[in-house]
């Protein structure tokens, strides 16, 4: 059986986290492609058209704060997780939580 | 760091192209943002020896189409019609064609033969007319659709569902109210035919139907109508339409309406003299009635046999 036919499920079930990682990720201010390499070694491998997007959303949705840093040779975009971020990173991070229970009591209760 | 400058730059021109698809307001951030993100992944290419052109070029390809990345900052919908509006679109578009498609076609056909065309013009000009009602019906529909779909409206739309809209399935009370009027109805046309060939209408004893219907035409639509009033009794007996049956009414249907359609252009169905009673109008009148009638037969023959099959689709199976 191939993996291909598992990617689908697979990436919706990792987009969630992909927020999650992000949010706790920045508490320290970061940029976008540097963001890319601390998600993929902390374990939440993910890529440049699925990250953009999604911190440009979070921005306009009030969870993350942007600066433009024109200090080194080429100008980036910081991101900072704001206080809203803060909070729903607690909230996501609560979520995955009792999913993980959740899902470890369904496959008890299996066998 | 200066970039050296080539012919191919297809960090900018991705960066451009993205840019121009998304609202001005947003446009210069977004270049910026784009060419950024584009430039921190070419770095580790370049460093690795990879030759400019061949890093932007790898990196952009990543990155996808431009309208559907500047698509996907925006969040702009990048389809036509989403799930949101998808049923309620299908909805509207099925019954604006059910309705305003056939209202068109009499409507059409009526005016040609009024203005003294043929059979074979009303079909030349019925194929063009049905092509573009069809396509106007749709482009206008979707149109709309497609708008309130990128205005962001989450108003209630007219076709929004409820569980009153579910089809009700095909229950005995109302295969015994089919048969009913089957039997109402066929006794007073059979009782019509029969009264106007014996007997006349009014004082002056006028006769519609031509005489010389008697007695072939007159017996063979008795016979139709006693046998669409075994169909309907039948169907009532089973407790719902089979293939079969709804087949046999359509063939009846049929028989009567080609026969009468035929007899009305053939001008044998109406009484010679009927046309007299209207004066100097008489030939005017006559192309009306011959044009409603016409009309009327078709009508009823569609709508019995379009009406018998949806019934049986709708019936659980047997």
């Amino acid at each position: 059986m191939s993996q291909d036919e598992f990617d689908g499920h697979l990436q919706e079930l990792r987009r969630g986290t992909i927020v999650l990682a992000s949010l706790q990720l920045l508490r320290e201010p970061g940029y976008g492609y540097g963001l890319l390499e601390q998600l993929a070694s902390a374990g939440f491998p993910t890529d440049a058209n699925t990250l953009y997007p999604l911190l440009r959303r979070l921005e306009k949705q009030g969870f993350l704060d942007s600066e433009w840093n024109t200090e080194e040779a080429r100008p980036r975009k910081f991101y900072r997780t704001s206080a809203a971020g803060l909070r729903l990173a607690d909230t996501l991070i609560r979520e995955v939580a009792a999913i993980a229970a959740a899902t470890a009591a369904l496959s008890e209760s299996e066998h | 760091m200066s970039r050296p400058t080539t012919g191919a730059r297809y960090a900018e021109r991705y960066a451009a192209a993205v840019a121009r698809a998304v609202p001005s307001s947003a446009r210069e951030e977004v270049r910026a943002e784009v060419a950024a993100t584009i430039a921190d992944q070419v770095e580790p290419r370049l460093a690795a020896g990879e030759a400019v052109d061949d890093a932007e070029r790898a990196v952009v390809e990543g990155l996808g189409d431009p309208m559907a990345y500047a698509a996907s900052l925006v969040d702009r919908p990048m389809w036509l019609i989403g799930p949101r509006y998808y049923a309620a679109w299908v909805r509207l578009l099925r019954l604006l064609l059910l309705v305003v498609t056939p209202c068109v076609m009499v409507g059409v056909a009526i005016a040609t033969l009024l203005q003294g065309g043929g059979i074979g013009e009303v079909i030349g000009v019925l194929v063009p007319v049905v092509l573009q009602s069809v396509v106007q019906i749709a482009f206008w529909t979707t149109l709309v659709f497609f708008i309130l779909e990128r205005t962001g409206s989450t108003g209630e739309t007219i076709t929004d569902w409820s569980p009153d809209h579910l089809p009700a399935f095909e229950t005995r009370g109302v295969a015994l109210s089919d048969f009913v009027a089957t039997v109402v109805m066929s006794l007073l046309l059979g009782g019509a035919v029969v009264w106007d060939r014996f007997v006349g209408w009014g004082s002056r004893g006028v006769r519609v139907l031509s005489p010389d219907l008697w007695p072939v035409f007159t017996v063979g639509f008795l016979v139709i109508l006693a046998l669409t009033v075994l169909v309907s009794g039948l169907v009532l007996a089973r407790g719902g339409w089979s293939l079969p049956l709804a087949v046999a009414n359509l063939l009846l249907g049929t028989v009567t309406a080609v026969v009468a359609v035929v007899l009305v252009w053939q001008h044998r169905l109406l009484a010679p003299d009927l046309a007299a009673l209207f004066g100097g109008a008489g030939t005017t009148v006559g192309t009306i009635l011959d044009v409603i009638l016409t009309a009327v037969f078709l009508g009823v023959l569609i709508g019995s046999a379009v009406d018998g099959f949806r019934k049986l689709r709708r019936a659980p199976a047997a």
